[in-house]
């Protein structure tokens, strides 16, 4: 029903959109938002989509190295993917908190909603079923996640998520190295982990690289940038990512589809999305190119954990063979 | 020719993998010998056994001897006399901590129960 404008609803109205200039005008000065009584609706609600994506992706971690978790194959790997899910189950603990401050229920978020409500990528809702898979996710997957937190870190213009992330990022930082460490080792180790290693990579790298969301000229909403939630773009956070991976890819001499373009001075991936992946032969088809919506359709559908690991989470089901 | 002295100041100021602090401000660093031969062994009190960052600190510390121009055989364990706890990290070093959201326990339990 169309509703009729008041003199009251103007001035209303009138107030909102003021406060909402006002904080804009603010933001870009470099203002940091400290409580939620200096937020309009509309910052609010972006900020708070920002911080759910955030801790939705922290908690599939679980799922995503339960088989990593317990196919360890010595008692030092498992400890290594145990911490690595415990700081992670940690940084969804500090997110899901947060998000209680404004309203929202941490139980219910975790416990009450459908799986398929959860915000979360492609690349967490992989399988990672072994140890080698694991570290190659820690090399190329947890420095995308630091990509991620250092520029909201960095950015943020809500200073207590900013501030929160300081712990985050240095244990972020630790899988990093941690996963580049082993990574290394299995590459040298035989031709048969260096082929795993390199099998986990060919699976692994364009998830990571489109972790960061679809190129900037199709993005039709920057409330994230206007209101400073982050500082970067989605191909500035991506480009960054590429400038970091690939060297240490070609360093361990692991095959990746990007290089480095002398006439761009920059790294480049060798391919454009959107690419499908073929279930068939296990390998992502670079040459047959598919349609956005058909890409958009494919995450929708979400990968092989999502719907079973967040089952898994919510009835704490994980059986006998945990440890 | 690097001094014992020099060592320990290398060796006190590799950053635990986790944390951007130095071995000796967590209070990590527990005892670095130079025999007669020249090796140089270290004792590094770590807070949690089998920790997945020990084969990282091990490698900086080779790192920053080799850099200094230790040539001698160095060795690193992890096996402390002692067992590390969180008094063990210096004041200034907690304090920078907590600005940063992680929270040390000054006193352990037993200790604050004998305290009572």
């Amino acid at each position: 029903m169309m509703q009729v404008a008041t003199p009251e609803h103007t001035s209303n109205a009138a107030d909102e959109e003021t406060r909402e200039q006002s904080l804009q005008l603010r933001l870009r000065a470099g203002h940091q938002v400290e409580s939620e009584e200096e937020m309009t609706p509309r910052y609010r609600e972006v900020l708070i989509q920002t911080m759910l994506i955030a801790a939705d992706l922290e908690l599939m971690t679980l799922p995503s190295y339960y088989g990593a978790l317990c196919a360890a194959p010595n008692l030092d790997h498992k400890i290594s993917v145990a911490s690595a899910i415990q700081d992670e189950m940690g940084h969804a603990q500090v997110m899901y908190r947060m998000l209680e401050d404004f309203g929202l229920d941490a139980q219910e978020l975790i416990y009450g909603r459908k799986p398929e409500e959860f915000k979360s990528f492609e690349l967490i809702e992989q399988e990672v079923s072994d140890y080698i898979i694991c570290v190659v996710m820690m090399a190329l997957g947890d420095r995308a996640g630091y990509t991620t937190t250092r520029d909201l870190e960095a950015n943020c213009s809500f200073a207590p998520y900013a501030r929160s992330l300081r712990k985050v990022n240095y244990e972020e930082r630790f899988h990093v190295s941690h996963g580049e460490r082993w990574v290394r080792h299995f590459w040298n180790l035989s031709a048969e982990t260096r082929q795993r290693v390199q099998a986990a990579v060919d699976l692994l790298f364009p998830m990571s690289a489109a972790w960061f969301g679809t190129p900037d000229g199709m993005k039709k909403r920057t409330d994230q940038l206007l209101y400073r939630i982050r500082g970067l773009t989605n191909d500035e956070l991506r480009q960054q990512w590429i400038n970091e991976v690939v060297p240490f890819c070609e360093s361990v001499g692991i095959r990746v589809p990007a290089r480095f373009d002398a006439d761009q001075q920059r790294y480049i991936l060798t391919y454009q999305e959107p690419i499908a992946w073929d279930p068939e032969l296990r390998q992502w088809n670079y040459d047959t190119p598919i349609t956005w919506p058909e890409k958009f359709a494919h995450w929708k559908k979400g990968g092989p954990i999502k719907q079973p690991g967040l089952t898994r989470i919510q009835s704490e089901s994980w059986g006998a063979e945990l440890w | 020719m690097v001094s014992a002295h020099q060592m320990r100041k290398l060796v006190g100021a590799v950053q635990d993998p986790h944390l951007p602090f130095g071995l000796d401000e967590l209070g990590m660093l527990e005892d670095l010998t130079v025999l007669p031969s020249g090796a140089v062994q270290i004792v590094i009190n770590v807070p949690c056994h089998h920790c997945p960052g020990l084969e990282m600190m091990e490698h900086d510390i080779h790192q920053a001897l080799r850099h200094a121009g230790v040539q001698e055989g160095i060795s690193v364990s992890f096996q402390g006399r002692k067992s590390w706890t969180p008094a063990n990290i210096t004041p200034q070093a907690r304090n920078a901590m907590q600005t940063m959201g992680i929270q040390s326990i000054v006193q352990l339990p037993e200790q604050s129960r004998k305290s009572r």
